[in-house]
């Protein structure tokens, strides 16, 4: 187990529209406050966290420019931005993202998705399958990483990108020469990708006993691993449990059954084992913090980590000692969420970190 | 759809990172300070363009440079109001992802937005992106990337586009073009070939080509004119207060240069590129309509094609082209910044107060 302190990232996808995954997905607008959106990373920023995941989809504004706009207005915040290959050449994005860190710094991360709703997908001309797109994303991280190392004479032949003494001169702007970079998935096969091309997966929570299998090949490749999870932390065990039950009530008249459409439109795995979970049991607590009841509204993304700011903490040290080494939240609503965890459940992590130091040593 | 406001439009090419006074556009895609933004420096140069009332800045794509669609959130900084003309081609990307990009710049920053459509005119430099097909089938692509980006600016969605290069099924893109400058962003189609033409017809607003004499020119352009499509013009400007001080700058600046002529040439022989060889057969004479000097192509390459006079005999020119139909003219000089300053100050006032007093053009009856 690396013993570093725990790092915290959160989403923006939402800003300003906390409740937008009920709703129909085919009418929400893509224009999204940019005051809002300003105010959650400045609320980030003041609450220990490290960045914002900038999600990528047809009802969402471009990560990549979003990020360099607000980056633009605020100062140590970074940005971990949606990719999905099949969308961009590996050089333009790379001539992207390099431009982009000379526009803001070195504050940028990328996460590196392979899509998890084909319809959708051919909206963007993407009409390959998961297995495709899997073996699409490895190259799509080759190539990119052949232009982050040597800038040019760059000649590459694979089965879905070729590149013959390509080039790109602008360089990325930090000590590495490359971003930091996530890899989300649920798959075994996106664990085995992190630890060949990646820094960090990005993976649903579940017990800490099925999690440390699944992400043993990240870590024993020398990677990183992360959870992608819902948190509503109160300074109670008892607030927290009933702001579980409020968030219900927004959907209230809206039953079930219209989001078992959800399950249709994935075809990740690591979705539907969620949904199923959420839709077939009754009491919706995994384990003592593990919470799946706004699942069948919200979709898989709403699974949480629910309880006291102690209890979070410990849910989260819990997890530390398996191996997990970052989380990356969605809360509801989330600027308030980020204040509970940044005032309330972060100075207990670093306290018990402390602790856990000195007693190691 | 017939451009109902008269004036010409002036838009200036971006000035790179280390060219602040460089005379030669030598550096064009090899310096290593061309692929690094000075947004500074770069940013002030938009301002005094918009000060001096020049529309918008032109900012190339290759793979020397910094990427165009990102620039404009850290220029408009400097100056808000400024347009952006953005080069794109058509095999980097998803066209419903370009689509994207432009629409959320549309929410991002007030200027117009012009998107400036290249076929690509170096293999060589076009297979670092992946792209390996020939200059029509390039063409061809454009097309198709084209036709679904204007579905999706229409909003003509869901989008079903089942075509050769670009394959789109229910598409739908819930992010708006939201700018005060229209629906949907302006669209130069660039290049001299029929295809270019072709393309300009069916999707652009304005054709954009390399500098040439305007003897010819009302022939080739009124088909399009006739469909309400402008036609744009790229030139150098070397402009002076007396036409003697300006031929003089013109040949210090070729014997300058001339070291770059054999690199130059080789390049355009190295390109699939229509105009770039017509504009080099161009170089053959010095001076194929007055005004129009050849002198720098090939040291400077194909947009070495310049306006060399005094201002008075500039802005005149300029007005012999209006005649035949040009109303947007994508200009450079050397250096940028000195020049766009001259022509802004001294030429750019002569010709509006020329449009001013000419008689309703016949091309707009």
């Amino acid at each position: 187990m690396k013993n570093i302190p725990l790092r915290f990232h959160w989403t923006l996808s939402q800003a300003g529209d906390n409740l937008r995954a009920s709703g129909e997905f085919k009418n929400l607008t893509g224009l999204l406050s940019f005051g809002e959106q300003l105010k959650l990373c400045k609320t980030a920023e003041e609450n220990g966290i490290d960045s914002v995941l900038m999600a990528i989809g047809f009802t969402r504004p471009d990560p990549l420019l979003l990020a360099v706009a607000l980056g633009q207005e605020t100062k140590r915040i970074k940005f971990l931005v949606a990719v999905r290959s099949g969308l961009i050449t590996p050089a333009y994005f790379v001539q992207q993202m390099n431009t982009a860190s000379h526009l803001i710094g070195d504050r940028l991360y990328i996460n590196v998705v392979s899509g998890h709703t084909p319809s959708e997908l051919k909206y963007y001309g993407d009409f390959k399958n998961k297995e495709e797109r899997n073996e699409r994303t490895k190259e799509f991280l080759e190539v990119c990483h052949t232009f982050w190392k040597n800038g040019n004479g760059i000649d590459y032949d694979g089965a879905y990108y070729q590149v013959e003494n390509g080039a790109i001169h602008t360089p990325f702007n930090s000590e590495k020469r490359r971003p930091t970079i996530y890899i989300s998935g649920n798959s075994e096969r996106a664990a085995h990708l992190v630890a060949e091309h990646g820094d960090c997966l990005w993976r649903f929570p579940d017990t800490p006993e099925i999690l440390s299998e699944k992400i043993s090949p990240a870590i024993e490749g020398g990677k990183e691993a992360g959870l992608l999870t819902s948190i509503i932390a109160r300074p109670t065990q008892e607030e927290a449990e009933k702001a579980a039950q409020e968030l219900l009530l927004n959907f209230v008249g809206n039953t079930k059954e219209v989001h078992q459409g959800f399950n249709e439109r994935y075809d990740s795995e690591g979705f539907r084992e969620i949904l199923n979970n959420a839709f077939k049991n009754d009491s919706h607590w995994l384990t003592p913090y593990l919470w799946n009841g706004a699942v069948p509204y919200l979709g898989a993304p709403a699974i949480a980590i629910v309880g006291s700011y102690e209890n979070v903490a410990n849910a989260l040290m819990e997890y530390k000692s398996i191996g997990i080494t970052q989380f990356l939240f969605i809360g509801w609503p989330d600027i308030e969420e980020i204040v509970h965890f940044g005032k309330g459940v972060l100075p207990l992590v670093r306290e018990k970190e402390v602790e856990q130091m000195v007693s190691i040593s | 759809m017939k451009n109902k406001d008269s004036s010409i439009h002036f838009h200036w090419r971006l000035i790179q990172s280390g060219e602040e006074n460089m005379i030669t556009a030598t550096s064009q895609n090899d310096g290593a300070k061309a692929a690094l933004p000075d947004i500074e420096q770069q940013g002030e140069f938009c301002k005094i363009a918009q000060e001096l009332g020049i529309e918008s800045v032109l900012i190339d794509i290759n793979y020397g440079k910094p990427d165009p669609m990102l620039l404009p959130l850290a220029l408009a900084k400097y100056a808000p109001n400024m347009g952006y003309i953005i080069a794109i081609r058509s095999g980097l990307l998803s066209p419903t992802l370009f689509a994207q990009q432009i629409n959320t710049l549309s929410t991002l920053i007030k200027g117009k937005i012009f998107i400036n459509i290249v076929a690509g005119y170096n293999p060589a430099e076009l297979k670092t992106y992946g792209d390996f097909l020939d200059h029509n089938e390039r063409y061809a692509r454009t097309g198709e990337f084209l036709d679904i980006c204007t579905r999706f600016w229409a909003k003509k969605t869901p989008v079903n586009v089942d075509g050769n290069y670009f394959k789109i099924e229910e598409g739908l893109l819930n992010t708006p073009f939201v700018s005060e400058h229209g629906e949907r962003p302006f669209l130069f189609i660039s290049g001299g070939s029929q295809p270019a033409i072709d393309l300009s017809e069916a999707y652009g607003d304005c054709w954009m080509q390399l500098g040439e004499p305007p003897e010819k020119l009302h022939a080739k352009l009124s088909p399009l004119l006739e469909m309400g499509k402008s036609a744009g013009l790229r030139f150098g400007v070397i402009c002076r207060e007396t036409a003697e001080e300006a031929l003089a700058a013109a040949f210090q600046l070729k014997e300058s240069t001339e070291q770059d002529e054999q690199r130059q040439t080789s390049l355009v022989l190295k390109s699939d590129s229509y105009s770039l060889r017509e504009n080099l057969l161009l170089a053959d004479q010095d001076w194929p309509s007055s005004r129009v000097w050849t002198g720098l192509i090939k040291s400077v390459g194909p947009t070495g094609i310049a306006l060399v006079g005094s201002y008075e005999e500039i802005a005149l020119k300029i007005m012999e082209f209006k005649k035949a139909g040009v109303s947007h003219f994508i200009l450079s000089g050397w250096p940028k910044l000195e020049e766009m300053k001259r022509f802004g100050t001294h030429v750019l006032p002569l010709v509006r107060k020329m449009e001013a007093q000419e008689e309703p053009a016949d091309y707009l009856a």
